[in-house]
């Protein structure tokens, strides 16, 4: 674990406001996030275009009225979900990489480093490209055992959640509620429900990531445990991380559905993709802005504490086969008595 | 007598022998109608008509219709049962009275009985076994752990010709498919036998257990759609002059003969009932804590009805558009959901004015119907002689998904147009069960169309109508389509097949012939073959002679073709090109001079060789036509000369100048694939940069076609089937081709679909 100056540590309470500047360093780790995820996307454009274009030779397609019918666009996602395959092992890489970018760019963003740089100007330091890369690569097993860990978390949830909606639906069944209810309302609450836990998911994969970084340590679930304890000193602000994805989400949802419906042409065509590579600078920012007040955050006052907490283990495995030495133990003894 | 044998294995399914009888039978019948046409609604008209050798009931009389006169029968229920809806028990006696055809060629011995509740008893049920509903009995049960059914007769006994009534014996019979666990059809040994012409009076005591609802039937504490609830006769043949009954099958309804019901109802205080039929003075009082009403309906081939605690009722008046008896019809909705009545409104009457007008009169003064509650959902969307079951009445119908949305309305209509194809024409279901739901299918498209126009189908403001969801089913299900529509008994369809060729394909080869052969084409033949069919339990055959008879033999053919072939069709674009021509390499003699080609510099500067007539000096475009022919059709290779429509240069002038500037001509090919059916010709479009477009009629018999065209312009597109005539094309994608695509559709979608890989993406790293 690194050792903290106290003389460089952050002394304010406030952790999003502050690290909504750009510090040093802050536009090259955005452009290279962008750099790479245009590069990955790229052989996706070529496929899309591809496959549209294979759509947009046939009249069926290609005459149909605007909005296309039901139909007509059922049929055009038959073809289009070609891409699938390729969007899922684009979409499996990217979270590789991202774990990457975001190892690289928690390291860069340590608030002690930026604050010595800021006093002693520094400048004889490694490149934020140069630590994106170095620290990048040594954190990405530690960031990625943190995603397979939130993922079993969400399995769970989404598992949970099902089985609750069976037997929900069952006693609303029974007790006569409305088909409103039960086909509308019911699967809304779960939705939301489910979306509520996201959003603590999503907070705690970053709180963690950031933690591992900041102390170097490689136990996930003994951080993740430490990423809790600092949620009850944060209530509310250990949140922001998941809600501002959420409504990142969303919004993107909305504008791509919305380009859906309205069938652009010519200029609004160009309006929409404009409008697309803007959500995307603006979910980069927002991945730097989030990362870097994570690190705030844990730098805090109230996380001083925490700081000590030991990277070990849980102990399950250990006190498991304790158990299993002990029952082998008593029961040996007990045949060796006479 | 009643065979045993399960009676499809007794057809003769390719060829259906017409409706034909003795010549003196003929001429005594013929002179019975002529009376009975003057002599209108008279007792000894009933008895002569009765007495003459007919099918169940005599040819329908339609001006008789018209005034809501029904046709006399040789069979009557008169039924009195008791429902407790906490046991969901039904307890009754039917009394049964049914005269035996005086040509029946024997006495009688056994008489059918169906219990189709018994298809309810357990899982393996001949009904549980075949219902590919999507049903997860797994869950059911978990929410129901005794949903079962059943009905039994307690005691059957026979009137004999002394007076007395003596006790009959029943066993059940599994004719269809032997399985021992099914007890939807009994026989009953008769004490006496029934000679021809005699009647037969049964009395039957049963003990039934509705359902919790699974499909059709059934209910819980305070809702009960009671149908297919009492033993019923199975229905008599009388072409060939024996029963027809079979067992409850999955994907398949119910056959019975048209009879006359007086139905009484005994259900708690407090319990709204409607049922089939109008409601009359109840013979006795009720018991104290109780309801007793009833009911009677002449001339229908089943009894339905309806009970719940928490139901309302309206009734509103309609006279059809089209002739008929104003029919009272009375709306049933869970309470909270009156205000849906409107919606039903529209969609009923609008749906009688239409299909009294195309197809015929509805002739009874009353119908039902019923939105079921939300946990009654199971018994939706079905049909009874006069009483229909809409899509549910809940407040899911105000949400946004299906405020505007017609569908509701649209289940409403087909419910509506079953009481012709099912409720008056009534074929048999269960071997021909798509001249009912075929037919009935492609009359709710056109009947919704009429009513509500536009406004139909649509889902966030894109289109959806019935007529493409009809298509994107068959064409999901097309690789598993090999049999022929025309095909029984409709319960063996391949599996999860039966919806597409009960359903689907016949109403899209209705539309398909509509939109070749002229709507009022169609209207005629539905016209008649109601009017001539009505009452009369009509089989394919009979609907095809009218077919012919009325709308030409060409149509004719087309629908027995569609019919019975194993595939559907699918035209399709397989290969598209256009080049630059250019003069042949090698050694070649036009007009007595010989040119010798080496190289690709002297092909691009000359046109040596071209064929003159790709020259268009006489305004033609000339294709060269491939056809390959087929089974005792010789193939050809032909040129053929088409005036190019849409194309605006007429003087030779223009054409000289254009063909001196241009110097270039492009060589364009086209092949196309089609299923090779003998009647379903198809119209090919070809465009080309000049605007020239070139139409010709492709007869559709080969299965591929090929054109070759050479002419001063590139080939730009190729249609088939540009109107879209042909509605059973299975796959309508593949119908054309474009040189250049449409740019705004390919970057809209691709830069879309790149978009959402992105979104995706940022998703999976949000979250993880």
């Amino acid at each position: 674990m690194s050792e903290t100056s106290d003389r460089f540590a952050p002394r304010s309470d406030r952790f999003y406001r502050p690290a909504l500047a750009l510090a040093r360093g802050a536009l090259v780790l955005c452009g290279w996030r962008l750099l790479v995820r245009a590069l990955l996307t790229l052989p996706l454009l070529l496929s899309a275009l591809q496959v549209s274009g294979a759509l947009a030779r046939r009249p069926y397609f290609a005459d149909a009225k605007l909005p296309l019918p039901s139909v007509v666009l059922l049929h055009a996602f038959t073809k289009l979900a070609s891409l699938l395959p390729l969007v899922a092992g684009l979409a499996l890489l990217w979270l590789v990489i991202e774990q990457l970018l975001a190892g690289g760019a928690l390291s860069w963003l340590d608030p002690m480093r930026l604050s010595r740089e800021a006093v002693h100007h520094d400048t004889a330091q490694p490149s934020a490209s140069r630590t994106l890369a170095r620290d990048g690569l040594a954190h990405l097993f530690a960031l990625l055992r943190v995603s397979l860990f939130v993922a079993t978390l969400l399995f769970l949830t989404q598992r949970g959640l099902s089985l609750a909606r069976s037997s929900i639906a069952d006693s609303a069944e029974l007790a006569g509620a409305s088909g409103a209810t039960i086909m509308l309302t019911l699967p809304l609450l779960l939705t939301l429900a489910f979306l509520l836990v996201t959003v603590v998911l999503s907070s705690l994969a970053l709180h963690t990531r950031a933690i591992t970084v900041a102390d170097g340590r490689r136990r996930v679930r003994r951080t993740a445990l430490v990423a809790l304890r600092l949620w009850r000193r944060h209530p509310l602000r250990w949140l922001v991380p998941g809600l501002v994805r959420l409504l990142l989400l969303a919004a993107g949802a909305a504008l791509l559905f919305a380009w859906r419906q309205s069938a652009p042409r010519g200029a609004a065509l160009a309006g929409f993709a404009a409008a697309w590579l803007g959500y995307l600078v603006l979910e980069t920012y927002l991945w730097y802005w989030l990362l870097r007040a994570a690190r705030l955050l844990y730098a805090g006052r109230r996380a001083a504490a925490l700081r000590d907490v030991p990277d070990a283990p849980w102990g399950v495995l250990r006190l498991l086969r304790y158990l299993a030495f002990w029952r082998r133990r008593t029961t040996s003894d007990s045949t060796a008595t006479p | 007598m009643v065979s045993n044998e399960p009676e499809y294995m007794n057809d003769v399914i390719e060829e259906r022998e017409p409706r034909t009888r003795p010549f003196e039978v003929r001429v005594l019948c013929s002179v019975v109608h002529v009376f009975s046409f003057v002599a209108v609604n008279s007792l000894f008209l009933s008895a002569a008509l009765l007495l003459s050798c007919t099918s169940a009931l005599a040819a329908p009389d339609l001006p008789a219709l018209r005034r809501g006169v029904l046709p006399p029968t040789s069979l009557s229920y008169r039924i009195d049962v008791r429902l407790d809806p906490k046991s969901r028990a039904l307890e009754g006696t039917v009394h049964l009275r049914w005269r035996a055809p005086a040509s029946a060629p024997a006495p009688i011995r056994r008489v059918p009985l169906h219990l189709y509740l018994n298809a309810f008893a357990h899982e393996q049920t001949t009904w549980m076994r075949e219902s590919h509903r999507g049903f997860d009995i797994g869950e059911f049960l978990g929410r129901y752990p005794d949903p079962w059914g059943y009905s039994e007769p307690t005691a059957v006994r026979q009137r004999t010709r002394a007076g007395t009534l003596r006790a009959a014996m029943t066993y059940p019979i599994q004719p269809d498919d032997g399985n021992p666990l099914d007890r939807t059809l009994v026989e009953v040994m008769l004490v006496e036998p029934l000679a021809p012409g005699a009647t037969l009076e049964l009395v039957i005591d049963f003990k039934a257990r509705l359902p919790i609802p699974i499909a059709r039937t059934g209910g819980l504490d305070d809702y009960f759609l009671v149908a297919q609830w009492f033993p019923k006769l199975g229905a008599y043949d009388t072409r060939r002059q024996r029963f027809v009954a079979r067992q409850f099958h999955g994907p398949t309804e119910f056959f019975a003969d048209f009879a006359d019901y007086d139905v009484s109802i005994d259900v708690p205080s407090g319990f709204l009932v409607g049922a089939t039929g109008a409601r009359v003075t109840p013979r006795k009082k009720p018991a104290p804590g109780r309801r007793l009403l009833r009911y009677r309906q002449r001339a229908v081939h089943d009894f339905a009805w309806v009970t719940g605690s928490a139901l309302v009722a309206e009734r509103h008046a309609h006279r059809p558009a089209g002739g008929g008896p104003t029919v009272n019809v009375r709306y049933i909705v869970p309470r909270g959901t009156a205000h849906q009545v409107t919606r039903w409104r529209r969609a009923v009457e609008g749906g009688l004015d239409v299909l009294s007008r195309r197809v015929g009169p509805y002739p009874y003064a009353t119908l039902t119907v019923v939105a079921p509650p939300w946990r009654g959902r199971n018994t939706s969307g079905m049909e009874y002689p006069t009483l229909i079951t809409a899509i549910v009445g809940d407040d899911l119908l105000d949400s946004f998904l299906l405020a505007d949305n017609k569908v509701p309305e649209e289940v409403a209509i087909h419910e509506l147009g079953h009481q012709y194809f099912y409720g008056l024409l009534a074929s048999n279901e269960q071997v021909d069960a798509f001249l009912d739901e075929g037919f009935n299918s492609y009359w709710h498209v056109r009947t919704s169309l009429a009513v509500f126009g536009r406004e139909i189908g649509h889902v966030l403001g894109r289109s959806l109508s019935s007529l493409t969801r009809m298509q994107a089913g068959l064409s999901r299900r097309v690789g598993a389509i090999r049999e022929a529509v025309l095909r029984s008994p409709s319960n063996l369809f391949y599996p999860g097949t039966a919806v597409a060729h009960i359903y689907f394909r016949p109403a899209l080869t209705l539309r398909t012939a509509e939109r070749r052969f002229g709507r009022a084409a169609i209207d005629r033949v539905f016209s008649t073959y109601y009017a001539r069919y009505a009452f009369g339990h009509p089989k394919p055959e009979d609907f095809l002679a009218v077919a012919r008879e009325v709308g030409g033999e060409a149509l004719e053919a087309f629908l027995r073709e569609a019919f019975t072939r194993r595939d559907v069709p699918d035209f399709r674009v397989d290969a598209a090109k256009t080049a630059r021509w250019r003069s042949p390499r090698g050694r070649f003699v036009v007009g007595g001079t010989t040119h010798t080609i080496k190289t690709d510099d002297s092909r691009d500067k000359r046109d040596t060789g071209l064929d003159r007539r790709a020259r268009e000096k006489d305004g033609y475009v000339w294709v060269e036509v491939t056809d390959p022919g087929a089974v005792g059709l010789a193939g050809s290779v032909r040129w053929r000369r088409f005036k190019p429509r849409g194309d605006k240069r007429d003087s030779s002038r223009a054409a000289a100048k254009r063909e001196s500037r241009a110097r270039r001509y492009y060589e364009s090919v086209v092949r196309l694939i089609g299923p090779g059916w003998k009647h379903l010709p198809v119209s090919v479009e070809l465009r080309f940069d000049d605007g020239a477009r070139v139409h010709d009629l492709w007869d559709g018999r080969a299965t591929w076609r090929a054109y070759r065209v050479v002419r001063a312009a590139r080939l730009a597109e190729v249609r088939i089937d540009r109107a879209g005539d042909i509605a059973l094309d299975v796959d309508r994608t593949n119908n054309g081709w474009r040189r250049v695509p449409e740019r705004g559709l390919k970057r809209d979608l691709g830069l879309w679909s790149t978009a959402i890989g992105q979104w995706l993406m940022t998703a999976l790293g949000a979250w993880l």
